[in-house]
Parts: structure tokens; sequence; C-alpha cells
């Protein structure tokens, strides 16, 4: 697996749980507490380890765990941005989604990330088909996704089933969507101006 | 083939129509927002020609109706450039097609621009999307850096360190001598060759964990009376070696060396029956770049084994007539 996906649930851990709860799933699964450094591929059983551990020591499912990376990804800043530029509002960002796996290519080259279809089966129902998956990949998506409804102020209705994740947008304007300018440094200014 | 001007507007949002005088006859939707309702192109823009100067307005017209590519200025904001080319059509107007180039973020923030204010085939956002990707990798490379270099200096530290007593190892020592040796016209030195007296009985009567205890309080005891120049190393068992910088004149040695001897006499934090004492043997560089590594080793061995033969607790310095 890539290096980037044993740091991120590197990172899941220490930012939501603390360095004690990242250090004992590392002893569990046999890596080392020090996290990893670099973005060299590791065998995908140290993946499997990490995840067994993190759901052992979370007390939740494998696959909430997933989820939950998932949706932590999209509240780091850096992630977040990525993800706003590819729509202006939630059904934009699903009906795009197809074009993410290029975009993270252009990025990382090595991190494989399937081609996404998206088919719009009617108004605000969305299916999204991987063309190929290694397990959990659907969960983490579905986690981004779900993430990115709260950002958008979106609500929606996520399931995975048989190979395929399902949204259903019930409301684009549910809550206030977080604010998102092109340039970071102008949303800093907009936010400034804004105040009285 | 003809379009019209309200499609354009959607379809080109960066376009501009100009008439034979530069009048503004219709433009694209992000385009309105930049002229701020200037009518003519020479007010809204500064054309820069080639040499990087303004140009007149005929020159202007001139050049984007040969079809070469033109840079405009926004007058109203001087770090805003765009880019583009024309072309003339068959009404006798002037269409026009540009770009912001390198002032993508200044304009981004100075209309407070969106994606939907870029055509879908502008690579803009795939722009910014690389730009802001590229600088979140670079923040994640530069923390594996800054931790790697940590781990480094930490390694680095370790590996000329002895782990029981904090001071340098053999090897460290080594490094240390090699630069005294090189640089030892200028700054002469003083091997010192120094040996525990009664160590080994403290640790068969007492145990490795006393004898361990004994051999730190030893290492912090010969530190604290050098001077911060001068280099200590465990060499092995109850054996230091030091390079002093500080004096090389034998009253002087032979009065600091006598200190160290006192210290280690009356340990702080030892028993009394773990008393123990030191020799001392000392050879002093000379000067002489013919003198080799082994030798001084070899005169600062024979001074040590002088100090011992005469008693313990004594220091020795070697002379060429011993």
């Amino acid at each position: 697996m890539h290096g980037l996906v044993n740091r991120s649930i590197e990172g899941f851990l220490r930012a939501s749980y603390g360095a004690e709860v990242w250090d004992a799933v590392a002893r569990a699964a046999g890596v080392d507490p020090e996290g990893f450094l670099t973005w060299t591929p590791t065998a995908d059983e140290v993946t499997t380890a990490m995840l067994r551990a993190t759901a052992m020591q979370l007390r939740k499912s494998v696959g909430e765990c997933l989820e939950d990376i998932g949706a932590w990804l999209t509240r780091q800043e850096e992630i977040r941005r990525l993800l706003r530029f590819s729509g202006s509002d939630y059904p934009e960002f699903l009906e795009s989604l197809h074009e993410l796996p290029g975009r993270i290519a252009l990025v990382i080259p090595d991190l494989a990330i399937p081609e996404l279809t998206v088919i719009c089966e009617s108004e605000g129902s969305y299916v999204i088909h991987p063309a190929w998956h290694w397990p959990g990949f659907l969960r983490v998506t579905a986690g981004v996704i779900r993430g990115m409804a709260d950002d958008y102020g979106a609500l929606a209705l996520i399931s995975v089933q048989a190979g395929r994740i399902s949204v259903t947008v019930a409301l684009t304007d549910f809550a206030a969507q977080r604010r998102f300018s092109l340039a970071p440094d102008a949303q800093d200014s907009a936010d400034a101006r804004r105040r009285p | 083939m003809r379009v019209d001007a309200r499609d354009l507007f959607e379809l080109m949002p960066m376009h501009l129509c100009l008439d034979g005088s530069g009048g503004i006859v219709s433009c694209g939707r992000t385009m309105a927002r930049l002229l701020h309702g200037e009518g003519r192109i020479d007010q809204a823009f500064i054309h820069i020609g080639r040499d990087g100067q303004e140009t007149t307005l005929a020159d202007m017209l001139a050049r984007i109706s040969s079809g070469k590519r033109v840079f405009l200025n926004l007058r109203l904001h001087h770090d805003i450039y765009l880019r583009g080319h024309g072309v003339r059509t068959s009404g006798g107007l002037v269409l026009l097609n540009l770009g912001f180039g390198a002032s993508l973020y200044p304009a981004i923030r100075a209309f407070d621009l969106t994606d939907s204010d870029f055509a879908p085939s502008d690579l803009a956002i795939e722009f910014l999307f690389l730009h802001e990707a590229n600088k979140a990798a670079l923040a994640e490379l530069s923390r594996v850096n800054k931790s790697l270099k940590t781990a480094r200096e930490h390694a680095q530290i370790m590996s000329v360190t002895d782990p029981l007593t904090g001071v340098l190892n053999r090897r460290g020592f080594d490094i240390a001598f090699q630069r005294a040796m090189e640089q030892r016209e200028h700054m002469p030195f003083a091997l010192v060759h120094l040996d525990l007296d009664h160590f080994k009985q403290v640790n068969d009567r007492f145990g490795h964990a006393a004898g361990d205890r004994l051999l730190q309080l030893a290492a912090e005891a010969i530190r604290s009376e050098l001077r911060a120049s001068d280099k200590v190393c465990r060499a092995g068992g109850d054996e230091f070696l030091v390079l002093m910088f500080s004096t090389t004149r034998p009253e002087a040695l032979q009065k600091a060396c006598g200190r160290i001897i006192s210290r280690l006499e009356t340990l702080e934090g030892a028993d009394h029956d773990q008393r123990i004492s030191a020799s001392i043997g000392i050879a002093v560089c000379p000067p002489d770049p013919a003198i080799r590594d082994a030798d001084l080793f070899e005169r600062a061995d024979n001074a040590l084994y002088r100090a011992k033969a005469s008693g313990r607790g004594r220091v020795v310095i070697w002379q060429a007539t011993m």
C-alpha cells in the first residue's frame, strides 16, 4: 500500500484520539510508533494489520473506522480545499467525482486510485462505481463523500453496498456551507472584510 | 457561421468584441466584471508593447487585428496582466480572447472569482489544484525531512557517546584526536591517560551496578575539573582519555590532574568503603610534524605505567629522558 495511506491512518489516530492511542495501535500492528516518514510502499498486510488494530482499539468495525478516516481527510484544510475545487455545490461535486482520480494522479502518480463512474439515476440520486477497488476503498470514499456533504452544508444519505456507493441528496442547503475561495489568502481577507 | 453575442457571453467568459476604434461592443461574463463599466479598451487596459512599454491605441488595435499575442495590463489593478489574441470578424469587428496567465492569483483575489467564472475548457482550476496539491505535498515532505534530520543528529551524537557515562566513546575520541593532530601547530594539546585505582575491587565486592554508578560519578568528576573545550573519553573499563587544550605547561598540567585525582578520591555520592583513586600519565604533543599518533599514545602509556609503578594516585608527564 502507498505510504500515504498508512500515513493517513497514523494522522487520523494521532489527531482524533491522541498519541497514546496511536502508540497502542502501532505496537499491536507491529509498526514503528515513530510513524511513517516516507511514501515508500509497504506490504498490504501492514495496512490491514493497522486497520484491525485501530478497530480493536476504537471498538468499532473496520468499515466504520475507514469511513471516519475518509471524513477526517475532508477536514484537513489542504485536502478539503483540493476537494472543493471540484464543484461549486454538492451535486456538482458528486458529478465531477469522475475527474478526481485523474487530478490525484497529476500530483501523486503512484497512488493508484481506481477510475470512478458517476451515474445520476434521478434528480439528487447518484450511484458511484469504481472500475476496480481494493478492500476498504469504498468505505473511505463514502467517508470522504459524507465529509464533503457537511462541508457544502448538504444533507445526504450515503450507503455502500455491492461494490458501489449510493448517494441521495435530500437538501443542498441544509446547513451553512463552509466558506471557500479559490485563492487561500483571499478567503482570509474576505472574512476580514465581512467583520463589522 | 453566426454566433449570438449572448451565447458568446457564456461560452467565452473572457472575450472582448471591439469596433474599429476600440469601443467595446460586447464581452464575456467574467470580462464584464474586470471592465468596471468602461466602454473603451484603452480606458480599461494598457497595452504593453514588445519593449515592455505602453503603446498607442492604434498600435494596440493593429497588433490585435494581425492575430499576434497581446499583453494587457488592467488600469485599476497594476498587478494583473491578461494575455490573449484576436481575430478580425466579417462584420468589421475584432474578437479578442484573453486569459489570466500568471496573474491568476491576483485576479482571483481582486475579483473574488470562483470556478464558475472560468470556462470549463480553461485549465485555471487545474492549475490552482496542482499548485495547492504541490504545496501540501511539500509541507508533508518538509515534515519528514525535519524529522529525519533530528533523528540523524541524534544518531550522530549516540555514535560518538559512551552510553554509560555520557562522555565520548573511543570512536568519538579518535575523531577529536585526529582533529587535534591536524591543528597541533597552532593549538598545542596534551594527551592524558587516566586509569582508576581500586575500581576493580569495588566492582568485585559491590557488583556491576555499583561499579557502573561509580564510573558515572568518576566521569562527571573528571569533566567538572576540565574546561569545556577539553575532550573526555571513556576508553573502556576504568580507563579514561582526555585531550587538554587549556594548558600544556608541565606545572599547570600537574596541578590540574592533581585536582582530578583529589576529586576522584573524595567522590560525592560514593560510600566511604567504595574509595577509589587514579593514576595519570601525560604526553604533551610537540609541534614536530614527524610525530605519529601511535608515538603520542605510547608516551602517555609509558608515563601512566611509571605513575602506577611509583605508587597510586600519581601524575607523571612523559619526558625524553625517562
